[in-house]
């Protein structure tokens, strides 16, 4: 019988929301992740020494993408409880090591580079038109996924312990990005021409400087510029513009 | 000290939080927070704006891994909170000071990447008295630790907010005043070129050779809805 309830797996989870809270360089999420496991150690292990062993191992270096590291910490405690203390440590760290970097590297793919931009592109093209409608969506677009994912990241991980390397699938994650990159880039160019050709943006003049703009921009961000020398930049440029035309 | 400036400082720590130590909701991102700032502040449609020039561009920085990247949160929120301020005191010159504000916000988010910096070293200080509660089994200590460090994201993003507010809305106000009024017609393409920037980046961040006929596909679509909607 598992040794962890629904309750157990739900606190954890509402912890893991607080897993970046003292991110630094040397052991990136490492207290967080012991933060969101340390409770339990009590109740999986015996005594005190099996506690303060467990805790160390844990404060190990640990990094992986926030919303994913629900299936590392589910199915740590997992093995913790199916283990007890000692017997299977090296593959209990070469199991951390290898998830934390897999779901890591998805996690900031799927999320950083695709999920929120996509939802911020989606809101910010309904909030120029329809104000706070734009806001509510993209919280909610962000935020299915982001709920879903910690949800069931927990829950997974815990009920398959060591087995659930079988479950996550790379080329899933592949395929899943995929489609939001095409979903992306069509809602991309469709936020493009509405603006460019909406009342706000006004005459053909400030048109043409929007979409002048958006082509310079998007040459100086792939010439590695900053985004503030980038921004700042335009600015200047709008203002020099405008002074001679204005 | 007015009442809605405390509620605007106090979600500045929530906006630091929010950006890095806890939840990711997103309540952070520019969009959202300036438009939070707008109702605490008395004018939603302005801080929507603030949000909305300054939302996509910061976009194409991802958090990926250690990577330090600009505070643009931190910068628009600020920048909202300074152009709400200012602008009841300058009728007359509403644009210069949004574009006072945004130039302030930018800057803002370039010069303050070293405080998030500072925080971090002292979650590293956390982190190894964390070892300490370890070897005596302080489970309590650990958890203790931890939420000292989330606290510390709330309160020093309160406080940081709070001083970057005080002097931006000085250096704003000084700009402004001392700024011709025949200026603020100038100011005509400051909005749509910052559109455009963010625009762009979310182009150069999603039209890739794979994705190219996607990003035609909705070229065409819009363009046909968008002549059928003038034609009707």
């Amino acid at each position: 019988m598992a040794a962890l309830g629904k309750s157990d797996l739900m606190r954890i989870m509402a912890r893991s929301f607080y897993i970046q809270g003292t991110w630094n360089y040397e052991r990136m999420l490492a207290l967080g992740y012991c933060f969101c496991l340390a409770p339990f150690a009590r109740r999986i292990l015996k005594n005190d020494e099996d506690v303060r062993q467990f805790l160390q191992r844990n404060l190990g270096y640990f990094n992986t993408h926030p919303y994913m590291a629900g299936w590392v910490i589910g199915a740590a405690l997992k093995i913790e409880e199916q283990a007890g203390a000692g017997d299977v440590t090296i593959q209990r760290e070469r199991f951390k090591k290898r998830m934390s970097q897999f779901l890591g590297a998805i996690g900031d793919k799927l999320f950083w580079g695709l999920i929120k931009p996509l939802a911020a592109l989606i809101g910010f093209g309904l909030a120029f038109f329809y104000q706070e409608v734009g806001v509510v969506t993209f919280l909610v677009l962000h935020n299915v996924p982001h709920f879903y994912t910690r949800f069931k990241g927990v829950w997974q991980g815990y009920a398959k312990g060591f087995d659930i390397v079988k479950d996550l699938s790379l080329g899933r994650f592949n395929q899943l990005a995929d489609w939001l990159l095409y979903a992306a880039s069509f809602v991309a160019t469709v936020v493009f021409m509405f603006l460019a050709c909406s009342e706000q943006i006004g005459n053909l003049g400030q048109a043409a400087a929007f979409a002048g703009s958006a082509v310079g921009a998007g040459w100086l961000f792939r010439r590695g510029v900053s985004v503030p020398v980038t921004l700042l930049s335009i600015l200047m440029l709008s203002l020099i513009v405008g002074g001679l035309l204005g | 000290m007015d009442l809605s400036l405390l509620m605007f400082f106090a979600f500045g720590g929530i906006v630091m939080a929010d950006t890095d130590a806890a939840w990711q909701i997103m309540v952070c991102q520019p969009l959202v927070a300036c438009s939070i700032a707008g109702v605490i502040l008395g004018n939603m449609t302005l801080g929507l704006t603030v949000g909305l020039l300054l939302q996509l561009p910061y976009l194409v920085e991802a958090p990926v891994g250690g990577t330090q990247v600009s505070l643009g949160n931190l910068g628009a929120f600020v920048a909202s909170g300074v152009a709400l301020h200012l602008t009841p005191s300058f009728a007359d010159r509403p644009e210069m000071i949004l574009v006072t504000s945004l130039i302030l916000g930018i800057l803002i988010s370039r010069l303050a990447t070293p405080l998030s910096g500072w925080l971090r070293y002292l979650n590293l200080l956390l982190a190894r008295k964390a070892d300490h509660a370890a070897a005596n089994a302080g489970v309590r200590t650990i958890t203790f630790l931890h939420c000292v460090g989330v606290a510390s994201s709330l309160v020093f993003g309160t406080l940081f907010v709070a001083l970057l507010f005080a002097v931006a809305s000085f250096v704003a106000a000084r700009a402004v005043t001392l700024a011709p009024v025949a200026w603020e017609s100038k100011l005509f393409l400051v909005k749509p070129m910052l559109l455009g920037a963010g625009v762009g980046a979310m182009l150069r961040l999603f039209v890739r050779k794979r994705s190219i006929k996607f990003a035609a596909l909705g070229a065409a679509f819009s363009g046909l809805l968008i002549f059928f909607t003038r034609i009707g």
